[in-house]
């Protein structure tokens, strides 16, 4: 089992550094950052100047280096446009970014696993209609768009829920229901397919026949068998939450990574950009390592280390 | 003294380890040879080592150590067009050999183009007519002919590039019982026309006895046994070709010599069979051919 | 030998997969016509006699759509804060959207395809590689090298369909490898590889043309997607921008003028949701249709 924590470890790592890796040289390998930032007004000196004073001037492999040695000790650099660590920065805008997060799963956890039961004990019934239409549906609609219509008909038209700003409790709702769509849609339709595979499974049907009530049967055997898929999904699913959360934290004013990353890249501050991407690809790397290990911690399988 | 094509000696061939799979020694200091005209079988079960030999022999796959040489020359990944073309195979899934997206015709011009001059000794029709099937099957596709139909069609392609070896891999295996007999008929039939030498791998000794000159049967990777079919199959000196012929339909011959204990040592290195030995004992009852044997 | 066949048992089972097959491509055309007819809507939209998209008319100012009070048939689905006309710029905008979708799973699919293709059949160092970076792509979300890509280069249209192209090409990688894996063992395979066929018209004239069914599917699937990926760059103000009119970048300004002017966000983003869900539904529909044993869903 450790050998196989192991390997997983080191195989994301490898992944991690490649991202970090292509995601430095397409930012810096042609094309000036400094451009970007002087803007086209610039004198042919004023970017030399800039590059030079940011380092851009040397070779592109030590510029890497550099930049490795500083991610080794978390340094991240400062920020072009707040002339503050990029690291205290990011850390201050992950609260909301989590906790928006946190919320939308939450709900598509809370929603989506009894909608998927209910679809697949009623296979083709009228809920499991609605909800693979409305999964459909769903996965096709813009997300922001979602969220606009949302902010439209329950803020300015009804009032009833605020449209943003980090203020208050009920000021998450609209937020996190709109990113909960796509996670509520899949785990539905995951906890459905799995749950009617074991649903017809014959070990199920043998608890029927002993006369064993068929909510309980649905909700403790099938459910438990069930439950492994949902959670690598609910695992996954979660790093997904971080790209749809750009566009809704937009949209919501909502003060998190997302919104930060997007002014940084308005303002030409790249070393900021750079270090939003360093910390997003690792937050998912990591994600996706934990559900591999509690994956493997729950299905014997992996634990005993595959067959060789 | 008829000419050599094939030779084959001390061939080892280890595939190397994966990631699940340890290292296997496929092939383990295999010698067999063919005659001009010859049909040479070689007979085991699946993990025999008989396919990884039909491969390197085919200069498709890994050779570690030893030689083979065809016609003189030596298969491998540097093989030129033309020495290619003088190997040819015939494989057991009939319909698996075609690209499922080419008529017949299709085919063979590919064929054709990939070798132009080796293949203008004949037309589509009259190879066609040398397998036994009409002109019309040159429109069809892989999946609307039959497999008896599809197997002819390899051989088929396979002699049109006229090989001097032509590998034969389980070819009767994925085929109704007397559609084998006919495809067994029909190789003898290009043996005979075309001088072609085969080396017919298979794990069915009932179609051996019926098709191959000689045959040499292998376990784990080793020849245990060789020579002449008939004194193979009806006086088997290995205890492992004894349990293949029991379990083969109309194995209800006596297996004459099993009685006097030779050859019950595994480890004893495979027998070399002379021409002179004593008579055998007559069997009492006449023995079943198998329905391969009452085909062809 | 003559074989009986009985017109009735012969006839049915193919009868049968007919009809299955004639509903599969009536689904698909019924998808499709539609998807055809929006797309044609808006390349002819310049002839069709509405207001000049990019002609702004200050007296005309945020109207609403014209079954609306306050509305009117010269504007049917009304105008934003600069007197633009929303069903002209609507019309406009998806010829650039369409265009950039296609653009994008093109650029996506045809490095996606060519690597997959050669890591599947040549198998070696290549395989490992591209395997390596698929993996990497995959375990990232695109906004992040979006984000990367676009503050670096700018905010361009080549820039953009770049990053479109980043969305897709590990799938078709993905898949194609996979294809290629289990063709190249196929005895068919082997018999041309016996004739001396060269590698490289192994794969492009025989593993290729049979992976062409998966690669149709997976385009069309992924169609949706990278219209999605446009639309919330362009949003962002990272994708289309002005002059250029893309549905996405039609999303942004109406986002400034939703309290105002909710019909400017509304109507693209309609669009947007209704032109997916057909593609959606389009690739299931091809996806039941070649291959009708994979599962729906």
């Amino acid at each position: 089992m450790l050998r196989v924590v192991l390997g997983r470890t080191v195989s994301g790592l490898v992944t991690l550094l490649l991202a970090i890796t292509i995601a430095f040289f397409l930012a810096r390998g042609t094309g000036s950052p400094a451009e970007q930032i002087l803007g086209d007004g610039a004198t042919p000196q004023q970017i030399a100047d800039l590059e030079r004073h940011l380092g851009l001037d040397r070779p592109l492999l030590v510029q890497y280096v550099d930049y490795l040695g500083h991610l080794v000790t978390f340094d991240l650099g400062d920020s072009l446009r707040y002339h503050a660590s990029n690291l205290d920065l990011i850390t201050s805008r992950m609260p909301a970014s989590f906790t928006l997060a946190l919320v939308a799963m939450l709900i598509a956890v809370v929603v989506g696993i009894p909608l998927g039961i209910l679809a697949a004990r009623h296979e083709g019934g009228l809920i499991d209609r609605i909800a693979s239409g409305g999964a459909l549906l769903g996965q096709s609609m813009p997300l922001f768009w979602l969220g606009l219509m949302l902010i439209l008909i329950f803020s300015v038209e009804l009032g009833w829920l605020p449209a943003g700003q980090f203020n208050s409790p009920s000021s998450v709702i609209l937020p996190a229901l709109t990113l909960s769509t796509l996670p509520t849609a899949q785990i539905a339709r995951l906890t459905r397919s799995s749950m009617g595979e074991v649903l017809g499974a014959g070990f199920i049907t043998a608890a029927e026949a002993r006369g064993i009530a068929r909510w309980r049967i649905t909700l403790v055997h099938a459910f438990r068998s069930a439950s492994l898929p949902v959670v690598t999904v609910v695992g996954l699913q979660a790093g997904m939450l971080l790209s749809g959360a750009v566009t809704v934290e937009y949209v919501f004013g909502w003060p998190g990574l997302g919104t930060l990353a997007l002014q940084a890249v308005q303002a030409r501050d790249f070393t900021l950009v750079q270090g939003i991407v360093v910390v997003g690809a690792t937050i998912f790397v990591l994600i996706n390592l934990a559900v591999d290990v509690l994956y493997g911690l729950v299905d014997p399988r992996i634990r005993e280390g595959a067959s060789a | 003294m008829n000419h050599r094509v094939l030779t084959v000696e001390d061939l080892t061939i280890v595939h190397p380890a994966r990631r699940r799979r340890p290292a296997n020694t496929a092939v383990d200091g295999v010698s067999v040879f063919a005659e001009r005209s010859e049909i040479v079988g070689v007979v085991g079960e699946s993990g025999s080592g008989k396919t990884s030999l039909a491969m390197a022999v085919g200069g498709l796959g890994r050779v570690t150590s030893g030689t083979i040489d065809v016609d003189g020359v030596t298969p491998g990944p540097k093989m030129s067009r033309d020495e290619r073309a003088a190997i040819q195979m015939v494989f057991q899934d009939p319909h698996g050999s075609f690209d499922p997206r080419q008529s017949i015709g299709q085919g063979l011009r590919e064929l054709r183009k990939l070798h132009p001059k080796r293949t203008d000794w004949i037309t589509d029709r009259d190879l066609l007519e040398k397998v036994g099937l009409g002109e019309g099957i040159l429109t069809r596709l892989p999946h609307q002919i039959s497999g008896g139909q599809a197997q002819r069609v390899s051989i088929a392609r396979a002699i049109l590039l006229r090989p001097s070896l032509l590998l034969a891999d389980e070819p009767t295996s994925g085929l109704d019982v007397s559609i084998q007999a006919q495809i067994v008929r029909l190789l003898k039939q290009i043996r005979d026309d075309e001088a072609l030498t085969i080396l017919f791998i298979s794990h069915d000794l009932a179609v051996v006895r019926a098709i191959c000159d000689r045959v040499f049967v292998m376990k784990d990777g080793k020849v245990v046994e060789e020579g002449p079919t008939d004194e193979v199959l009806e006086r088997p000196q290995h205890p492992y070709t004894r349990k293949l012929l029991a379990a083969v339909p109309g194995a209800g011959r006596r297996l004459a010599g099993a009685d006097d204990g030779a050859g019950d040592d595994p480890a004893a290195p495979a027998e070399r069979r002379s021409p002179a030995r004593e008579p055998q004992p007559v069997p009492a009852a006449a023995p079943r051919l198998s329905p391969i044997e009452e085909a062809v | 030998m003559t074989e009986l066949v009985t017109p009735s048992t012969a006839a049915t089972p193919a009868a049968r997969t007919k009809a299955v097959k004639a509903r599969g491509n009536g689904a698909i055309i019924a998808l499709g016509l539609p998807l055809v007819l929006i797309a044609a809507a808006c390349l002819l939209a310049p002839w069709l006699g509405l207001p000049d998209p990019r002609a702004q008319d200050l007296n005309a100012s945020q109207i609403p759509p014209a079954w609306l009070s306050g509305g009117d048939w010269s504007h049917p689905l009304g105008t934003d804060q600069l007197g633009r006309d929303v069903l002209a710029r609507l019309l406009s905008g998806g010829v650039l959207t369409f265009v950039l979708a296609i653009a994008g799973v093109l650029a996506g699919a045809i490095p996606g395809i060519a690597l997959g293709l050669v890591a599947g059949y040549r198998r070696g160092w290549v395989d490992v590689a591209v395997s390596r970076l698929v993996e990497a792509q995959l375990a990232l979300p695109f906004i992040l090298l979006a984000i990367a890509i676009i503050a670096a280069r700018g905010r361009s249209l080549p820039v953009l369909v770049l990053v479109l192209a980043m969305v897709g090409w590990a799938q078709y990688a993905r898949v194609i490898r996979a294809e290629a894996m289990s063709l190249r063992e196929q005895p068919f395979i082997l018999g041309l590889r016996f004739a001396g066929a060269p590698t490289r018209r192994i794969m492009l004239a025989h593993i290729l043309p049979n992976v062409a069914g998966t690669v149709t599917v997976l385009a069309t699937l992924q169609l949706g997607t990278i219209i999605l990926a446009e639309s919330a760059l362009s949003f962002l103000g990272l994708g289309v921008a002005a002059p250029d009119i893309s549905w996405g970048a039609m999303l942004s300004e109406g986002r400034d003028q939703l309290t105002s002017a909710w019909w400017i966000a509304a109507f693209p983003g309609l669009a947007i949701t209704v032109v997916v869900l057909l593609v959606n539904l389009l690739g299931d529909a091809l996806r039941s249709r070649f291959d009708p044993k994979k599962k729906r869903f």
